[in-house]
């Protein structure tokens, strides 16, 4: 290693030196070193200065009064009661527990028939006690994203309306008045983007 | 494994002599660190006793990488800091001293510059104060100050040396010359 680079290295620890907090070998060799080093014995004395400061600023600083240990203890053992009584009040009171787990079971008895419960299916956009005069029937699936209005858009143009549905597969019956314009209607109703199918009811 | 590292385990298991033990061998210099920052009593104590709890709840968690004294400066160091953020604390007593002629300073006898380069010291920022005390009081080396200040080796030298020319400009700008000390 270059002898300025080392120079380097040894000014960088002068603080530790200063404070004999390096180990007895290198304290020789920057003993050694030093003696020639007159910039180095500047920046040492700059330390040792630092260091003589310090031991004044330390001679005045406060010792800690015993009562802050009992404090902490008190803390402590103030914390580790609250956490034994929550503990406690858990596991050794019977009935608590006893009554925990059977609010538990309960929440669980009604969530089981809650989901039970729960109807699948498609809203209806037809209505029960529709009289529809209708000549000719057709089997039709709206698209699942089709909206409402347009729904109605296309039957109003078909002149149709739902006569039945939904079924759970998502079909409905759409009743038209003319007959005669069945096909043109089934065309209709094919090229409609909202329809996935459209066929004649038997 | 040292006496202290021995403590901690055995505070792990939740042995209380151990703790008052280990608080015996620390607390000097743990309440000196704290207070270095502060120096305010109550807050000091109400910090060593957030320290110590913090001490006595997570020495399952040492890992033994470290010396104990320095995990617990670690520690209380969070905390004050955390405590500084929220109050603004003067990190250390100003004196008039800025107040006072350069020429003053001139011509100074052995106890004298003991106290100048103690109110020189005081006027460092935290940032080059601390690195300082963490050396000189509580004589840690460089890798245990880079722990505590969780920071890189390099940062603490490069630290060091700016920590020096600050206080050799405070020095200066006292009007301290620089033959009555060097």
């Amino acid at each position: 290693m270059p002898f300025s680079k080392r120079l380097e290295e040894i000014k960088v620890i002068l603080p530790l030196y200063s404070k004999r907090l390096i180990e007895k070998e290198k304290v020789k060799e920057i003993e050694k070193i030093l003696q020639s080093e007159p910039a180095l014995q500047e920046e040492l004395k700059f330390w040792d200065t630092v260091k003589k400061g310090y031991e004044k600023i330390k001679s005045d600083l406060p010792e800690p009064s015993y009562h802050i240990y009992q404090k902490i203890i008190r803390r402590i053992e103030g914390k580790e009661r609250i956490q034994n009584k929550l503990w406690n009040f858990i596991s050794l009171k019977p009935k608590f527990s006893f009554g925990f787990i059977m609010f538990q079971f309960l929440v669980i008895i009604v969530m089981f028939f809650y989901i039970l419960n729960l109807k699948y299916g498609y809203q209806t956009l037809s209505t029960t006690d529709i009289r529809a005069e209708t000549s000719y029937v057709i089997n039709v699936v709206f698209k699942e994203n089709a909206k409402e209005s347009d729904i109605r858009e296309l039957l109003t143009k078909i002149d149709g309306r739902i006569v039945d549905g939904p079924y759970r597969t998502g079909l409905y019956v759409v009743g038209i008045k003319d007959k005669e314009k069945k096909d043109q209607i089934l065309d209709t109703l094919r090229q409609s983007n909202i329809i996935v199918f459209a066929e004649p009811a038997k | 494994m040292d006496e202290e590292q021995k403590l901690i385990k055995q505070i792990s298991k939740g042995d209380e002599e151990a703790f008052r033990r280990l608080y015996d061998f620390t607390s000097r210099s743990v309440y000196q660190y704290i207070y270095s920052f502060v120096n305010n009593h109550e807050t000091v104590e109400d910090l060593m006793i957030e320290t110590y709890m913090q001490v006595w709840l997570s020495a399952k968690r040492f890992r033994g990488d470290s010396k104990v004294l320095t995990w617990i400066f670690g520690i209380a160091r969070n905390l004050t800091m955390n405590e500084i953020k929220k109050k603004e604390y003067r990190y250390s007593e100003l004196t008039n001293l800025e107040s006072q002629k350069a020429e003053q300073f001139k011509l100074i006898s052995k106890n004298e510059s003991d106290y100048l380069i103690t109110m020189a010291l005081k006027k460092l920022s935290i940032k080059h104060r601390e690195i300082l005390d963490l050396l000189f009081i509580h004589e840690l080396t460089y890798e245990e100050v880079a722990k505590i200040l969780n920071i890189p080796l390099n940062t603490v030298k490069t630290r060091i040396f700016y920590a020096k020319e600050k206080l050799r400009e405070i020095l200066e700008n006292m009007g301290v010359n620089k033959d009555a000390f060097f």
